[in-house]
C-alpha cells in the first residue's frame, strides 16, 4: 500500500515538472492556462497523500484560491480585449498575485503553509512561482507591479514579525524575497533566475534542516536547532543568509537588485525596500538568536543519528560570484 | 577558473587531511578572498585596483593588529571553555573583514566589509555575554548598524551611476545630493557614535565580554573615523550640513562627559568617556583643516589603545569581586598597590595628561578646531576639563576610600595582565617620541 503511493507521489512529481516545463515552452496563453491546470491538478494529490489535521483544509484552500484565479486569467485572455492597455489587465494582475500569493491575497498562503509538510511547502515556496511569474513576464506593467511589492515588504514587515510558527515565518520570509525578485524581474530576466536560483537554494536548506529536526515552532529553536555545534552553526549560516546581510550569500541577489533599481532611478522604492527589509531582518534575527546565543543545551546521551552537513555554499561570500 | 579550482584543492586537502569543518571554514573564508584579490600575478606588488594603503588606513591596520591581539591574549578564559574555536574563528573573522575595510580602495566593498565586521561583533556579545540583558543589546547595537547603513548602500550605487567608478580616488558628488549626502554620513556617524545616535554602544559595551568590548572600543569605533576620512572628498562640499553634525557632536561631548559623572558601572563610564573623545575626532575630521585631521587620527589611535586598556583594567577588577559597580569596588589601592599605578597611568592618559600621544592629539585638535571657529574654545575648554573630571572620579572611586566589608578574598593579579596592561601602555607612551608617524 504504502509503495503504491510513492508510486503515486512520483507520478504527480512527474507531471508536476512537465508542467512546468510546458509553460515555459508554451507560445500562447491558452497552452499557458493549461499547464496552470495541469500543475494544480498534480499538486492537489501531492498534499492530501499524507493525511494530516489540516492538510484536508489546505488541499482544499489551495484548488479553490488557484482554480478562482485561474479561471480569472482564462477569462481575461480569451475576452479578446487589448490586454496591454485595459481595465483587464488588473484582472488579470491580481489573478497572478493571487496564485504567488502575494499582498493583497497572501493569507491563504500562509494559513495554507501551516498544514503541510516542509518539503511540500518548499515546492509551494519555490516551484510553483514559476509558472505566474512566467506569465506576469509578458505584462510589464511596472509601476503596479513596483507598488504591489513595496506593499508586500511593508506586510512582511508589520505583520511577519509577531509570528510564531516557523512555516509561517517562512511563509512570510518568501512573500519578502518574492517582492524583491519581481522588482528584479521588471529590471533584468537575468538577475531574477539569479535570485530566484539563490532563493530557492536557501530556502531548500532551511525547509530541509527542518524537516530533519521537526521543527515547528519558534519555541523549538531553543533545543531542536542547537543539538549539536555544527547544527548551531548550519542554522547560524541558513537564515542569516536569507536575512541578506553581507557577508553571506543572500546579500548578493539583493544588492544586484538594488544596484539595477538605482541604475533606472527608483530611488524612493529602494529606500523603501531597504527600511523595509531592515524591520524585515529582525524575523530571521529572532529565529537565529537561539543559535547565537551559543551555549549547548542537549542532552549528552542522545545523539543525533544523521549528520547534518554544512551548507557551504551559502558561506560563499558574494565577492566570490562578484569577482570571479 | 582558478578560483573554483583553488576551492577544489581545499576541500580536497581537508577531505584527505581529515582537517575538521572549522579549519576548512576558517580557510574557506580566510584565503578564498586573498586568492581572488591576488589574482595570482604580481601586480598586487606594484599598483592595483583593490588594495591601497596610506598612513591612516596603514596605522589603522597596525592598531588592529595590537588590538586583535591583545583581546585574543586577554580572554583567556575563554579559550579556556568548549566554545573556544568558534570564539577564536570568530575573532579571526573579524580579524580579516577589518583588515580588508581598512585597506580596500572600492567603495562597495568599504560597505561589504563594514557591514560584515557586524556579524562576528554580533555574536561575540550575544554568544559571549554575561547577562540576559545581552539580547537587548545585541538588537541595540544590530538594527542602529543596520539602519544606518541601509541607505548607505543605495548612496553607494548612486554614486556609481554619477561617476561610472567606485574608486575612492575618483569620486565627485555634485553640491546638491543632499539626501545622498545624508545617507553616506549618518551610517558612518551611527558607527561613530555621534552623541544622539550613541545609545548602542554603552548597552554593548555593559554587556559584552571582555575581548569584545575591547575590541569593539578599540578598533569598532575607529570605523567611522576612517570612513569620514575616505569621503572626506564628498563631504567637503556640504560644508554647511556638515556645521550641524559638528555642533552636536560639540554639545554631545560635554553631554557625555556629564552623563560620565552619573554612572556607577565601570564599564559606562569608559563607554561614555569614548563618546565623548569620538566625538571630538568627528568635529576635528569634518572642519576640513590639515592639523585636526592630524589631531584625530593621533586620538583614534590613543584613544583605541587607551580605552581598550581601562577596559581590561575594569576587567580585572570584575573577575576578582563579581561586580562592576563603582561602590562595590573600593579601596583597591591597599590590596593592588600595582595595579592601582596602571589604573592611575591609563585614567591620566585619558584625561590627556603630558607624556601621552592623548596629549598631543588634543593640542592638534584644539588648534585646527580653534582656526575654525574661535567660539569652540569655550566648548573645549569644558569637554578637557569634564575629561579630566571624570577620569579622576573613575581612579578615585577605585582606588580610594574603605574597602568593601564583604569582600573577603581576591585573587593576586596575574603576570599576563600586567603584561597586556603594559602593551597598551607601551604605543600610547612611545609614540610620542615618533609623532611623524601620523603625517
Amino acid at each position: 500500500m504504502k509503495n503504491s503511493f510513492y508510486m503515486q507521489s512520483g507520478l504527480f512529481f512527474f507531471s508536476l515538472m512537465s508542467s512546468i516545463i510546458i509553460c515555459l515552452s508554451s507560445n500562447s496563453f491558452l497552452s499557458m492556462w493549461m499547464s496552470m491546470e495541469i500543475n494544480l491538478f498534480s499538486m492537489i494529490p501531492l498534499i492530501s497523500i499524507n493525511q494530516k489535521i489540516f492538510s484536508e483544509k489546505s488541499t482544499m484552500m489551495y484548488f479553490l484560491i488557484q482554480g478562482i484565479s485561474s479561471s480569472i486569467i482564462i477569462i481575461t485572455i480569451i475576452s479578446n480585449i487589448k490586454l496591454t492597455k485595459s481595465i483587464m489587465l488588473i484582472f488579470i494582475f491580481m489573478a497572478i498575485f493571487m496564485k504567488l500569493g502575494l499582498s493583497p491575497f497572501h493569507f491563504w498562503m500562509i494559513s495554507m503553509i501551516e498544514g503541510i509538510k516542509w518539503n511540500l511547502a518548499f515546492i509551494i515556496m519555490t516551484v510553483q512561482k514559476i509558472i505566474p511569474i512566467c506569465i506576469l513576464m509578458f505584462f510589464i506593467h511596472q509601476k503596479m507591479i513596483i507598488f504591489m511589492c513595496l506593499m508586500n515588504s511593508m506586510i512582511v514587515a508589520l505583520s511577519g514579525v509577531t509570528m510564531y510558527s516557523m512555516r509561517k515565518l517562512m511563509g512570510f520570509s518568501s512573500i519578502n524575497h518574492l517582492s524583491l525578485m519581481l522588482i528584479s524581474m521588471i529590471l533584468s530576466k537575468k538577475i531574477f533566475k539569479m535570485y530566484f536560483l539563490i532563493y530557492s537554494l536557501m530556502t531548500l536548506s532551511a525547509t530541509k534542516s527542518m524537516q530533519l529536526m521537526n521543527m515547528n515552532f519558534l519555541s523549538q529553536t531553543m533545543t531542536i536547532f542547537k543539538m549539536s555545534k555544527i547544527n548551531n552553526l548550519n542554522n547560524l549560516i541558513i537564515f542569516l543568509s536569507m536575512a541578506g546581510i553581507p557577508p553571506f550569500l543572500g546579500f548578493m541577489p539583493k544588492m544586484i537588485t538594488i544596484m539595477l533599481m538605482m541604475k533606472s532611478n527608483m530611488i524612493f522604492s529602494v529606500l523603501v525596500i531597504l527600511l523595509l527589509n531592515t524591520i524585515t531582518t529582525f524575523l530571521y534575527l529572532r529565529i537565529s538568536l537561539n543559535n547565537i546565543l551559543m551555549n549547548l543545551n542537549f542532552k549528552k546521551t542522545f545523539k543525533v543519528k544523521k549528520k547534518t552537513k554544512l551548507p557551504l555554499y551559502l558561506l560563499f561570500s558574494p565577492l566570490y560570484l562578484l569577482m570571479s | 577558473m582558478l578560483a573554483i579550482s583553488f576551492t577544489f584543492f581545499v576541500l580536497f586537502f581537508c577531505l584527505v587531511m581529515g582537517i575538521k569543518w572549522f579549519i576548512l571554514l576558517s580557510l574557506m573564508m580566510m584565503f578564498y578572498p586573498f586568492f581572488h584579490f591576488l589574482n595570482f600575478n604580481l601586480s598586487l606588488f606594484s599598483k592595483n585596483l583593490y588594495i591601497s594603503l596610506d598612513f591612516f588606513s596603514f596605522l589603522m591596520i597596525i592598531l588592529t593588529f595590537w588590538i586583535v591581539f591583545l583581546s585574543i591574549l586577554s580572554s583567556m578564559n575563554i579559550l579556556m571553555s568548549s566554545f573556544s574555536k568558534l570564539f577564536l574563528i570568530l575573532f579571526y573573522f573579524l580579524f580579516f573583514f577589518l583588515y580588508m575595510f581598512f585597506s580596500v580602495s572600492n567603495f562597495f566593498f568599504f560597505f561589504f566589509f563594514f557591514e560584515a565586521t557586524l556579524i562576528p561583533t554580533l555574536f561575540i556579545i550575544v554568544g559571549w555575554g554575561n547577562k540576559v540583558e545581552r539580547i537587548k543589546s545585541g538588537y541595540y547595537l544590530f538594527f542602529y548598524t543596520l539602519f544606518g547603513s541601509m541607505p548607505m548602500l543605495m548612496s553607494i550605487f548612486f554614486l556609481k551611476e554619477m561617476n561610472f567608478s567606485l574608486i575612492f580616488f575618483f569620486f565627485n558628488l555634485k553640491s546638491t545630493y543632499y539626501l545622498m549626502y545624508m545617507f553616506l554620513v549618518i551610517s558612518l556617524l551611527i558607527k561613530m557614535p555621534m552623541f544622539l545616535v550613541h545609545s548602542w554602544l554603552p548597552k554593548a559595551h555593559v554587556e559584552a565580554p571582555l575581548s569584545g568590548s575591547m575590541i569593539l572600543a578599540g578598533v569598532l569605533l575607529k570605523m567611522g573615523g576612517y570612513g569620514l576620512f575616505r569621503l572626506m572628498n564628498l563631504f567637503k562640499k556640504f560644508s554647511n550640513l556638515n556645521s550641524i553634525w559638528i555642533y552636536i557632536s560639540l554639545w554631545g561631548g560635554i553631554l557625555s562627559s556629564f552623563i560620565c559623572l552619573r554612572q556607577v558601572d565601570l564599564k559606562s563610564i569608559i563607554a561614555f568617556s569614548s563618546v565623548s573623545h569620538m566625538s571630538l575626532v568627528i568635529v576635528g575630521i569634518l572642519i576640513f583643516c590639515y592639523s585636526s585631521l592630524i589631531g584625530s587620527l593621533m586620538l583614534m589611535v590613543s584613544h583605541g589603545l587607551c580605552s581598550s586598556g581601562l577596559f581590561f583594567l575594569a576587567n580585572i577588577l570584575y573577575e576578582r569581586s563579581g561586580s562592576r559597580s563603582i561602590f562595590l569596588n573600593k579601596g583597591l589601592m591597599s590590596m593592588f598597590p600595582s595595579l592601582s599605578i596602571w589604573w592611575f597611568i591609563f585614567c591620566a592618559f585619558n584625561m590627556a595628561c603630558p607624556p601621552s600621544l592623548n596629549l598631543i592629539s588634543e593640542i592638534f585638535l584644539m588648534n585646527g578646531l580653534i582656526s575654525w571657529s574661535f567660539l569652540f574654545v569655550f566648548f573645549l575648554m569644558f569637554i578637557s576639563f569634564l575629561g579630566g573630571v571624570y577620569n579622576l572620579f573613575l581612579f578615585s572611586f577605585c582606588n580610594h576610600g574603605s574597602m568593601y566589608s564583604s569582600i573577603f578574598f581576591f585573587n593576586s593579579c596575574y603576570l599576563i595582565e600586567y603584561f597586556i596592561l603594559y602593551m597598551h601602555f607601551f604605543p600610547i607612551f612611545f609614540f610620542f617620541m615618533k609623532l611623524f608617524f601620523f603625517f
